[in-house]
């Protein structure tokens, strides 16, 4: 084989490497984004979880028994969260509550956060009292490249 | 033709070989690559429709929009009938008319689907009222729910008294039904906690 031969050869061997290399590279990517997507669908079960369970209970400590109609009968947006550690008896005890999961050995870290808001601007916060309040609801994962954030806006209401 | 030739010729057709199998790998990998990312795309999918189906129907457990009209109904009390690990069956307004449908889940047999390669996939039926039961594939492996009362404890199977389920686990498990080289993939759904509001007022 001349000199030639030899670089056309080698040329070859260095394409055909350079190819296999690529298609390798797909395949894992093309996997993790499955195994993300996987995660994605528990998490997403989990934070859904947390949203049923919050939704469930009443919108504030002081509307448990008896109705309010005033603002100033809610609890103080700096007063969010569990009165006694460990009952969830209203919508707002669900802030600061970080939960953890493993499910199909798959790890979970769930945390919670929730703030009054404005009817006219739900994606923010106020640290006023109002008649809304929005659960955010963040889960991630060892496994998982992003955090998943889901979050759901509870109003109080009463029958009349 | 000289010795050297002969070599040349030998590694030639070595080198050759080594390289036709590294082809042949390379598309044999993507082939099945590619038959599995499609299968999991599909079940994710399944999976997702189930579940939205599910949590739907689940979530009006005891709805009606015809509110008196329940009310007087005998099962209003107890609008889930019969609860056990893999079935469930309650009443609920589905379709918002005022009229109370009969929903029905169940996990049929692994025998209903021998006919796919995958031997753990079955039917997840879900039964309106008096209509027959339709099956549709979906891949479904595993389908068990757990049931709780309103302070949270879980109730013992078999379930004697549905009226003090006040929520539920749903766990659903879903596979391809074809694999290449038989190797499944699977998917999971766990709603830890589904609590149908008109559930928790009894």
């Amino acid at each position: 084989m001349n000199l030639g031969q030899s670089l056309l050869a080698i040329g070859a061997l260095l394409i055909l490497s350079l190819t296999v290399l690529r298609m390798n590279n797909n395949i894992l990517g093309t996997e993790e984004v499955v195994l993300d997507s996987k995660i994605g669908v528990l998490a997403t079960s989990l934070g859904s979880s947390i949203i049923e369970q919050a939704t469930k209970l009443a919108f504030d400590e002081s509307t448990k028994n008896n109705s309010v109609s005033n603002w100033a009968g809610l609890t103080p947006s700096i007063d969010l969260g569990q009165e006694i550690p460990g009952i969830f008896d209203d919508f707002d005890d669900y802030h600061g509550h970080i939960q953890q999961d493993t499910i199909y050995t798959i790890p979970f870290v769930t945390k919670c956060n929730v703030t009054y808001i404005n009817e006219g601007n739900p994606n923010g916060s106020t640290t006023n009292r109002t008649w809304h309040k929005k659960l955010t609801v963040r889960i991630s994962s060892d496994f998982s490249r992003d955090t998943l954030e889901l979050s759901t806006i509870y109003s109080y209401w009463y029958f009349r | 033709m000289g010795f050297s030739t002969i070599l040349d010729i030998l590694a030639s057709v070595i080198i050759g070989g080594i390289l036709l199998t590294i082809v042949l790998r390379l598309s044999d990998s993507a082939a099945e690559k590619t038959y599995n990312f499609s299968g999991e795309l599909s079940l994710q999918q399944n999976l997702v429709t189930i579940a939205q189906i599910m949590e739907s129907d689940f979530r009006k457990i005891g709805y009606s929009k015809d509110w008196v009209s329940w009310k007087m109904h005998p099962s209003y009390e107890t609008p889930i009938t019969e609860a056990d690990s893999s079935s469930i069956k309650f009443y609920a307004d589905i379709n918002n008319d005022g009229v109370m449908d009969v929903i029905h889940y169940y996990l049929g047999p692994v025998s209903e689907l021998a006919s796919t390669p995958n031997p753990r996939d079955r039917f997840l039926y879900r039964v309106v009222n008096s209509e027959a039961p339709v099956g549709v594939n979906l891949g479904v492996t595993e389908f068990f729910m757990n049931y709780f009362d309103a302070l949270g404890t879980p109730l013992t199977l078999p379930i004697i008294a549905p009226s003090l389920i006040a929520s539920m686990e749903i766990n659903i498990k879903v596979e391809n039904v074809q694999a290449y080289d038989e190797k499944y993939s699977s998917a999971f759904w766990r709603q830890i906690r589904l609590a149908a509001r008109n559930l928790q007022y009894r």
